[in-house]
């Protein structure tokens, strides 16, 4: 089916269907050719050669790739017309040009997230009050569901720059915290349901792609803004307390259920850490409660072939270490030396291919460890 | 590899210039995109291996390099002012090969760098974000070119990135990531920099490197088996090179470009790549 639908039509089709803010993104094998079927008549049917059910939108790869390839033709054209950033902006756009450069550039970064050309168009709309903040936010979030957008750092950064950019338009000066400004990029959330639904889209995307790195920096940004925003003045948001607590309990978790995933370990040591910085002791003692340090011990004597969670138990201590030395003494003693000394080949844990023996993890541990230990050695 | 006429000079000039975005007085990624400071670096490095460097506005350039250092020392990529390590990196690297380093303020791009250092020695790409091998060759780079390699826990950081080296021979980016070609560069140039390559097993990555090689269109991919790209053949033979694989010539680790040029320009830092061997 979908090799008899001429190109313009089906880019056209897939414009309105990224512009309907699908709930999910994904890009599919093949042409469609496997489950479209030219007779059927069905409200499927008429999305061919993509799916659309309840909002999610599948979107077969080879259609994708003929689409971009139009699209890069409509946009470079269309852009000649307007958005440079040196014209003229208000009221002299003409809409519909607007219009065919926000489908353009949405088909262009779906297919190539790193589009920084076609993003810049998209802010610059923003900017002029052409395209809705919102309504940017929600593609951007639709195009995050899927995982061969999830990981693009430029997509990222555009988000942040939306959050940005409406805080400064949302919020008077006044009400901003000190030091917001186009360097700091503070994100401010509106309400505690904008930040759960961001948290919630990190939450997917990092499930979407492992070890997602620019989901979780963003993620320490979202929850750093908080932090800072509460130190400014922390009689005005009573729940940060609950929600760090809620954050740290929910990561530890995550980390549980994912045990390689060293970027959550990075997340939730480096929050600790910042936490810590504020020398607030009501924080320190929040902090203190959630026991991290035998969080990572616990972690390592389940799964001792992850060297995330080795990592995990040898940076923790740097950072809770003077107040937990019994602790780590007896980890050392009762489960890293006998691990170490045991004859790698026997191990009974070298379960991960491609990964050094959990007898070497606890290796490295004790060395790295009498290094910290006794600099001078 | 010995085979700079392989393309046409002028043809490459030209596709270069193409690429001014005289708006902002950078260079973008293609005709008619957006500058970016990332594509202008790669314009300035053709342009300086051609020869070429007379072809630039090199005031327009080091204005709109500058232009887009934030008070907090690091550097934006374009004027939205997203920041990034790799931007300040190309912005020294930049700024040095044009000889105008003297106009950048050296020590808030140091203090900038100095907040990205994690626990594990290493640096990422912002402040608080997780080391990445890549993000800390842009991170060191950056000291050995402003001469500020003293701010670093070289300890830490080596031990970080030699563990990066799987039982396979090839290195990883990142803890429990897949080994990769291209970090054969990003993390040997980071070590050579730091006078430590030999703190991985080269035979068995000079072997990894070579395994994803494929024979019949010559090119590297990212691991054995996978289709091959100019990025990973681009960072396998800058691996090979540090390696002291033999047939290659030397490349500077600092600049990722060839070795002789960077000295012709008298900016060669302190680094120490393997031996070049004869066969």
């Amino acid at each position: 089916m979908s090799l008899s639908t001429s190109t313009p039509a089906t880019y056209e089709l897939l414009v309105s269907l990224l512009a309907k803010c699908p709930k999910s993104i994904e890009i599919l094998p093949g042409d469609g050719a496997l489950w479209i079927h030219s007779e059927d008549s069905s409200d499927e049917a008429t999305f061919a050669p993509f799916l659309f059910l309840s909002n999610n939108l599948g979107i077969p790869q080879k259609v994708l790739h003929q689409a971009y390839i139009h699209a890069v033709g409509v946009f470079k054209e269309v852009r000649k017309l307007s958005t440079r950033p040196s014209q003229e902006i208000q009221g002299k756009d003409n809409p519909a040009a607007v219009q065919i450069l926000i489908g353009s550039s949405s088909v262009l970064i779906l297919a190539n997230p790193s589009h920084q050309t076609a993003l810049n168009a998209r802010k610059l709309l923003v900017k002029k009050k052409l395209i809705d903040p919102r309504t940017e936010l929600c593609f951007i979030a639709s195009l995050l569901s899927s995982q061969h957008c999830a990981k693009h750092a430029e997509l990222w950064y555009h988000r942040r720059w939306l959050l940005s950019y409406e805080a400064h338009e949302t919020w008077p000066p006044a009400r901003l915290p000190a030091g917001v400004g186009e360097t700091r990029r503070d994100l401010l959330f509106a309400s505690q349901t904008d930040l759960q639904q961001e948290l919630g889209l990190l939450s997917h995307a990092c499930e979407v792609y492992p070890r997602n790195y620019f989901a979780w920096t963003h993620r320490l940004s979202c929850v750093r803004s908080l932090l800072s925003n509460h130190l400014t003045n922390p009689s005005k948001d009573p729940n940060f307390v609950v929600i760090l607590r809620r954050e740290i309990d929910g990561i530890k978790r995550w980390i549980e259920h994912h045990v390689s995933d060293y970027s959550a370990v990075h997340y939730i040591l480096t929050l600790s850490r910042d936490v810590l910085q504020c020398k607030s002791l009501f924080l320190e003692e929040v902090i203190d409660k959630e026991g991290m340090l035998a969080h990572a011990i616990a972690l390592v004597r389940e799964y001792p072939g992850h060297e995330a969670l080795w990592l995990y138990a040898r940076i923790a201590p740097l950072i809770f270490g003077t107040r937990e030395g019994e602790q780590i003494e007896q980890f050392v003693e009762s489960f890293v030396r006998p691990l170490a000394s045991q004859n790698s080949t026997t191990s009974a844990w070298d379960d991960v291919a491609n990964q050094l023996e959990s007898s070497e993890y606890a290796g490295l541990y004790l060395s790295r460890r009498a290094k910290i230990d006794n600099p001078s050695k | 590899m010995g085979h700079q006429d392989a393309l046409d000079r002028e043809e490459m000039i030209g596709f270069v210039m193409s690429c001014w975005d005289d708006e902002a007085g950078g260079f973008g990624a293609h005709p008619d995109h957006d500058a970016h400071i990332l594509a202008t670096l790669s314009a300035i490095q053709v342009l300086v291996t051609q020869d070429a460097l007379d072809m630039l506005d090199v005031d327009r350039v080091v204005k709109f390099i500058l232009s887009l250092q934030q008070p907090s020392g690091v550097f934006a990529g374009d004027s939205f002012g997203e920041v990034d390590t790799r931007f300040l990196y190309i912005a020294v690297n930049a700024l040095s090969l044009l000889g105008r380093l003297s106009e950048l303020d050296v020590e808030k791009a140091v203090a900038y760098i100095r907040q990205c250092q994690n626990f594990d020695g290493g640096y990422g790409a912002t402040a608080g974000a997780e080391s990445h091998a890549a993000q800390v060759f842009v991170c060191v780079a950056a000291l050995a070119i402003l001469d500020r390699l003293d701010v670093v826990d070289q300890e830490t950081l080596c031990w970080w990135l030699s563990e990066r080296q799987l039982p396979s021979g090839g290195l990883n980016g990142r803890p429990e990531k897949l080994e990769d070609v291209c970090y054969s560069f990003w993390v040997l140039s980071s070590l050579s920099i730091l006078n430590k390559i030999t703190w991985i097993d080269s035979e068995k990555l000079t072997a990894f490197i070579l395994s994803a090689q494929d024979l019949e269109t010559g090119g590297i991919a990212d691991r054995p088996g996978d289709m091959v790209d100019v990025f990973h053949t681009h960072f396998g033979v800058a691996g090979l090179s540090l390696l002291g694989y033999p047939g290659l010539v030397d490349l500077d680790p600092v600049y990722c470009m060839p070795a002789s040029i960077i000295e012709a320009k008298g900016l060669k830092r302190k680094w120490k790549a393997l031996p070049r061997r004869s066969e």
